[in-house]
C-alpha cells in the first residue's frame, strides 16, 4: 500500500475479517467520515444528508486520486472544501434558474432584471472533479 | 447490503443544543468536554460558532465577550484522536469572531491580539497545508472567492494570513496570487465591515509582493487602492500603519534611507501602542537595514536590541531575519566570529520557516566575511550561489546587488573582464527601477572594469592569440 495512504492510520478497514472488518469501519466512520461531514455542515452550511454525499464523494475521489506527496488529511479537507463549495454554487444556480423561470409574479420581476443585466444562466462548472 | 450509518441529529437539533448550550454558558461561564468523547460537543461548538457569527455585527459587544470566554475554556482542554483538528477549527472560529467585533467596536489593540492568536493557531493546522495547495494551483482560489461563491469570510481572512507569510517564500508566485485574489474579492460580495479591509490587505499584498522582488515603482499604485478602500473600513488604523511601512520599505529600496531612519521611530512608536508585535519587529529590521548602509553600525544594533530580547515571543523565521541583519552588522564591525556565528542560527531558523528570500541573503553576507579574510574563491562561490537563488526567486534587485558584489570580487581576483560582464548584467534592473545611487555605483565599478582591462589586457584575449592557429 502506498505509503501515505498508510497515514490515514491503521484504522483503515482494510483486509480484515468481518467483525474486526465491522469495528474497524465503525472506527473509521468516527474519527475521519463524521468530522468531514460536520465539517461541511458548519463550515459550509450544507444539510446533514448533503454533506453526507459531499464526503462520500470526496472518498471516491480520494480512492481514485489521493496524491501520493501530500498529507492525506489536508487533502481529504482541501477535496470537501470544494466539493461544498461547488455544491453551494449549484444550489445557488438552480435557485436563480427556478426564480427566473417559475411562472410567479416574482418570477417575472426577476426574469425583467435578469434580462436587462444578462443572462444568470452559467453554464461553466470549471471546478467540478479537477483533481 | 451495506449498512446506513448514523449521521447523528439534524442541522436544526444540533442548532437548538446549540442555543441551549449558550444559555447555560452564560450562566456558568464554564463548560467540561471528555477529551475522549468530543464529537457532539464538537458539533455543538460548530454550531455555536455558526449562531454567533450571524450575531457578530448586530451584537458585537455581547458576541465578543462570549466568545472571549468560550476561546478562553476551549483553549484549555484537549481532545485525544482529534485527527482532523476540530478543536483547532473551532478556535480559529472563535478568534475570527473575536477579532472580527473587536474591529466592528473599533478596538484596535484587542483586533491585533487576536489577529495574532488566530494566526497562531492557524500555523499549525492541517488548514495551512490546505492553503499551501491552493496556492500551488490558484485557480482554486476562485472557488473561494469568486464570482458566486458563497462568501466564507473566515476562509478569506484565511488566505489573507497565509500570503502574508508567502511573500518570504514564493514572492514571484505570491504576486501573481495577491493580484488574483484582490480581482476576485472586487467581485465578491462580503459584508460592509469587512469588505474594505480585505482588499485594502489584498492591495498591501499585491505591492508588498512587488517590493519584494524588486518592483518598487509598480508599489505606489496597490498602496493608493489599499488608501482608497481603507477609507471605509471601519477600523482602519492597524491596516493603515502597514501602509505606512510599505511605503518605508520602498523608500529603502530607493535607496532614501535617510528618510527611513527618520519616519521609522514613530512608525515602531505606533505599532508598539496598537500591540502589532510582528509588524514592530519588521520595522526594526528595515530600521536597522537603512542605518546600516548609512554606516550607522553601533544605532542599527540599538534598534535590533529590542526584538532580539523577544527571541521567545516571535515566530522563528522573524528571529531568524533579525540575526540575519545583526550577524551582518557584527560583520560589518570586524567581529567575525560573532557574525559567523549568529548567521549561522539565522540559516537555521530561516530554513525552518522557509524564509527562502532571507536564506539566499546568507549566503551573500557570509561571502562578505569570506572577502574581508582574502578567500575570494570561497566568497565568489557564495555570491553566485546567492544571486542564483535570488534570480529563481524572481527578486531582481537582489540579484543585480549580488551581481555588483561578484563584480567587485571578480576585480579583486584580477578578472575585470569578468566584472565588466557582470555590471552591464545588473545596470537595466537599476536603471528600470530608478534605484539611482545603486546605478551610481555600477557606473564607478564599470568605469574601473574597464581602465583595468586597459592597464592590464585581458589574460583571456592572450591566450586565444596564443593558440590561433597560424596562417
Amino acid at each position: 500500500m502506498n505509503g501515505k495512504r498508510d497515514e490515514l492510520g491503521p484504522e483503515a478497514p482494510i483486509g480484515r475479517s468481518s467483525a474486526e472488518h465491522s469495528s474497524q469501519l465503525d472506527e473509521f466512520y468516527r474519527r475521519y467520515f463524521l468530522p468531514l461531514v460536520r465539517r461541511a455542515t458548519w463550515k459550509h452550511r450544507l444539510e446533514k444528508e448533503d454533506a453526507r454525499d459531499v464526503v462520500q464523494e470526496a472518498f471516491v475521489v480520494a480512492l481514485l486520486k489521493l496524491d501520493p506527496n501530500r498529507n492525506p488529511k489536508a487533502w481529504l479537507i482541501q477535496v470537501v472544501d470544494h466539493l461544498s463549495i461547488n455544491f453551494q454554487r449549484k444550489v445557488l444556480r438552480r435557485a436563480k434558474l427556478v426564480s427566473k423561470w417559475s411562472p410567479t409574479e416574482a418570477g417575472m420581476a426577476q426574469e425583467i432584471r435578469e434580462s436587462e443585466a444578462g443572462s444568470v444562466y452559467d453554464t461553466s462548472d470549471s471546478h467540478g472533479g479537477d483533481y | 447490503m451495506g449498512r446506513r450509518l448514523s449521521l447523528g441529529p439534524s442541522r436544526e437539533e444540533v442548532l437548538n443544543q446549540a442555543s441551549d448550550f449558550r444559555e447555560r454558558f452564560r450562566s456558568s461561564r464554564g463548560f467540561s468536554i471528555s477529551p475522549e468523547n468530543h464529537e457532539e460537543s464538537s458539533e455543538v461548538l460548530q454550531a455555536v460558532c455558526a449562531l454567533l457569527a450571524e450575531e457578530c455585527t448586530s451584537r458585537p459587544g455581547a458576541v465578543l465577550e462570549e466568545v472571549s470566554d468560550l476561546y478562553a475554556n476551549l483553549s484549555r482542554t484537549t481532545w485525544t484522536s482529534d485527527i482532523l483538528q476540530e478543536r483547532e477549527g473551532v478556535l480559529c472560529s472563535l478568534a475570527f469572531l473575536a477579532w472580527r467585533t473587536s474591529r466592528v467596536l473599533r478596538l484596535t489593540k484587542t483586533a491585533q491580539r487576536w489577529e495574532a492568536e488566530y494566526a497562531s493557531v492557524f500555523r499549525q493546522t492541517l488548514m495551512w497545508e490546505v492553503l499551501e495547495s491552493v496556492c500551488a494551483a490558484d485557480d482554486t482560489l476562485d472557488v473561494a472567492a469568486g464570482p458566486n461563491a458563497p462568501c466564507d469570510s473566515e476562509r478569506i481572512f484565511q488566505i489573507t494570513l497565509f500570503l502574508q507569510d508567502q511573500r518570504e517564500v514564493i514572492p514571484e508566485r505570491t504576486l501573481a496570487i495577491a493580484e488574483a485574489f484582490y480581482r476576485l474579492l472586487s467581485e465578491s460580495e462580503l459584508s460592509l465591515d469587512i469588505r474594505p479591509f480585505f482588499l485594502a490587505n489584498a492591495a498591501l499584498l499585491a505591492g508588498g509582493s512587488l517590493r519584494q522582488i524588486g518592483r518598487p515603482r509598480s508599489v505606489e499604485r496597490w498602496i493608493e487602492l489599499a488608501e482608497s478602500h481603507l477609507k471605509d473600513d471601519p477600523d482602519p488604523t492597524a491596516s493603515l500603519a502597514r501602509v505606512s511601512f510599505l511605503r518605508l520599505a520602498v523608500l529603502h529600496e530607493q535607496s532614501r534611507y535617510e528618510l527611513v531612519t527618520q519616519s521609522a521611530s514613530a512608525l515602531d512608536q505606533t505599532f508598539a501602542d496598537l500591540g502589532m508585535e510582528e509588524d514592530r519587529v519588521k520595522c526594526r529590521i528595515l530600521w536597522a537595514a537603512s542605518l546600516k548602509i548609512l554606516g550607522r553600525f553601533e544605532e542599527a544594533l540599538d534598534v535590533l536590541e529590542a526584538p532580539r530580547a523577544w527571541r521567545h515571543r516571535i515566530r522563528s523565521g522573524l528571529f531568524g531575519w533579525v540575526l540575519l541583519q545583526s550577524g551582518d552588522l557584527h560583520q560589518l564591525c570586524g567581529l567575525h566570529s560573532l557574525a559567523l556565528k549568529e548567521l549561522a542560527e539565522a540559516e537555521r531558523l530561516l530554513r525552518e520557516g522557509r524564509q527562502l528570500t532571507g536564506l539566499a541573503d546568507v549566503h551573500s553576507m557570509i561571502s562578505c566575511i569570506y572577502r574581508s579574510f582574502g578567500m575570494l574563491r570561497e566568497a565568489l562561490h557564495l555570491l553566485k550561489s546567492s544571486c542564483y537563488e535570488h534570480a529563481k526567486l524572481g527578486l531582481k534587485s537582489l540579484e543585480a546587488h549580488n551581481r555588483m558584489l561578484i563584480a567587485e570580487t571578480y576585480l579583486a581576483m584580477g578578472r575585470p573582464h569578468d566584472a565588466e560582464t557582470e555590471i552591464r548584467a545588473a545596470i537595466p534592473v537599476f536603471e528600470d527601477e530608478g534605484m539611482v545611487a545603486d546605478a551610481v555605483v555600477a557606473v564607478s565599478l564599470l568605469r574601473e572594469a574597464i581602465r583595468r582591462q586597459k592597464l592590464e589586457p585581458r589574460p583571456v584575449v592572450d591566450i586565444r592569440d596564443r593558440f590561433r592557429p597560424k596562417k
